[in-house]
């Protein structure tokens, strides 16, 4: 049976054909985003304005809104800010810096692993807030507990990603680099790094996040500074819309770390499959 | 460049391979397998080598011991008179005179093609300017203009193509011996002829010493100086085939009773 040909088909005629599906994936969250926040703002504001015992503990978005207007220009809380942004940006370097080299010699070497794995699995399972007195005791009141803290919570992360991705080039790549003679440090530059760079970026989104966690839980305990300090002082003042301030701020520089790694995805591996802005819901922030 | 030219003079004489006693047992979980028993024969200096035989029989097992990238469990392979492997593993000055092509493409994805190529001069220090000349020429060798692939990525390209980037990658160091392992295997016919024909007048024109892993008895009589022909389980040599045909060789010469004549020998070769 022959199929009847729909010359009026609005499909076929390429000037009107709108893909829907691909708008609707790509552009998606910018609509969704705003209307979802919007309605929990919503939601908070009749929640606080329809009952009066409320406001004692959820301040209304307002005043949070008005405390976070205030904020770059109060140069008291500009500065635990840049001192946060500044523990979670050290922290995140030197656990990177750690977690790939321990990563590396762990997948290269079975003898270190056996070494180094007992201590690598104890400082992952200590309870790292008890930790932070110890720290306080040792560094004194300053930021040196709260990056290490960061440190430890963000080389994790990393160093089993890089395990995973040097353990998992290929022979044919070896087999490769020794028909070329190549020495251990041009594997490494040439082959493994590259090779390991998708999973590295992988454990950096999780590290970046972790150690801004890190640096907050030491503020926590240490009143030299940081939104960790402001956030407990807050509490202890009840300035419940303060605190909620700090939470949004807190959120912010987690949300600019967690982008800038999302970009240098897209920059540094535009080659990876989970670099391809289509069907990726990592990509689309 | 220095260094080049220095392993280059060294080199002069070490284009003749010769194997001699070569055994290669694997261990398995299931006991000892025998990949290669008792292999002997050499490569002279500047001659086309093919390695013929089904698949299983250790080919490419022996094309690897002979690129020094596996040692074999006895026996010597010498490469101009120096032991290509010792206790301390592979003499590497030799593998830097060895141009070895991969059954699969083998490009990195994180390279351009024109990245994939001068990668062998990168590890050697060649400088940026000239190793990508020398890269791009290296494209059009291989019949792939280099304005248009140069700066694409391996992924955009055909299989057939990945295989000459391949191919041009093992050639741009100008390497005294070439191995190639199947290079043509995922090829289509018209093409696998043409890249043989380009593979000849690019030998004849270098000099190099080629070994040809190929399970194509057209493509083995078509290159080759002489066959050596493998049997499997264990892998043995069965026979050296010399192919006495002129050179250059043609696409004519594929329909000549002569050259079907070596085919059906060889052919023979393997079946018994």
């Amino acid at each position: 049976m022959e199929k009847p040909i729909v010359y009026s088909s609005p499909t076929s005629t390429p000037a009107r054909r709108f893909n829907f599906k691909r708008f609707f994936n790509r552009y998606l969250p910018y609509i969704t985003t705003p209307l979802v926040l919007l309605a929990l703002l919503g939601a908070w504001q009749w929640y606080v304005g329809s009952n009066s015992s409320a406001r004692y503990l959820l301040p209304p978005p307002g005043e949070v809104w008005d405390r976070l207007i205030e904020w770059p220009g109060n140069s008291r809380l500009m500065k635990d800010t840049w001192q946060t942004f500044y523990e979670t940006l050290v922290g995140f370097a030197i656990g990177s810096l750690v977690g790939i080299v321990l990563g590396y010699l762990i997948a290269k070497s079975r003898t270190f692993e056996r070494i180094a794995n007992p201590f690598i699995i104890a400082s992952q399972v200590i309870p790292k807030i008890a930790l932070v007195p110890l720290f306080i005791f040792q560094f004194g009141f300053n930021s040196t507990p709260n990056i290490i803290i960061a440190v430890l919570l963000a080389f994790f992360p990393l160093l089993s990603n890089v395990v995973l991705g040097i353990k998992s080039v290929e022979e044919s790549r070896h087999d490769l680099m020794n028909s070329l003679a190549a020495n251990g440090w041009q594997r490494f530059r040439y082959v493994e790094f590259p090779y390991a760079l998708p999973y590295i970026l992988t454990g950096m989104e999780v590290a970046v996040v972790l150690s801004l966690i890190g640096a907050v839980v030491g503020e926590y305990l240490n009143p030299n500074g940081g939104l960790g300090a402001v956030a407990v002082q807050a509490l202890n003042g009840f300035q419940l819309d303060r605190l909620f301030a700090t939470i949004v701020v807190l959120t912010i520089i987690g949300f600019m770390c967690y982008a800038v790694l999302v970009a240098a995805r897209r920059f540094l591996i535009p080659w990876h499959e989970s670099a391809r802005i289509t069907n990726n819901a990592n990509t689309t922030l | 460049m220095e260094q080049l030219q220095k392993t280059g003079s060294t080199t002069s004489q070490t284009q003749e391979i010769v194997v001699s006693g070569v055994n290669k047992i694997y261990q398995g979980e299931s006991g000892a397998v025998t990949a290669l028993e008792d292999i002997n024969f050499q490569a002279g200096h500047g001659s086309f080598i093919s390695l013929l035989g089904p698949s299983g029989c250790g080919k490419t097992t022996l094309l690897r011991i002979l690129g020094g990238l596996l040692r074999p469990t006895s026996g010597t392979v010498e490469v101009g008179g120096r032991a290509l492997y010792s206790d301390k593993g592979a003499n590497k000055e030799i593998i830097r005179c060895i141009g070895f092509a991969f059954q699969d493409p083998n490009l990195l994805p994180w390279r351009t093609v024109l990245g994939n190529i001068t990668l062998p001069l990168q590890l050697q220090g060649v400088p940026k300017a000239e190793r990508e000349a020398r890269g791009r020429r290296m494209l059009e060798l291989v019949g792939l203009e280099a304005s248009t692939f140069a700066k694409s990525y391996p992924r955009q390209l055909s299989g057939g193509m990945r295989m000459r980037v391949a191919i041009a990658r093992s050639l741009v160091y100008d390497p005294l011996i070439l191995l190639l392992d199947e290079p043509f295997g995922a090829l289509d016919a018209m093409t696998r002829e043409n890249m043989n024909l380009e593979l000849q007048s690019i030998w004849q024109k270098s000099g190099k010493t080629v070994v040809l892993v190929t399970h194509s008895l057209p493509e083995a009589v078509f290159l080759s100086d002489r066959v050596v022909v493998l049997s499997p389980r264990p892998g043995r040599i069965k026979e050296i085939v010399p192919i006495d045909l002129p050179r250059p060789r043609t696409k004519e010469m594929l329909e000549d009773t002569k050259f079907n004549q070596l085919v059906g020998l060889l052919r023979r070769k393997m079946e018994d």
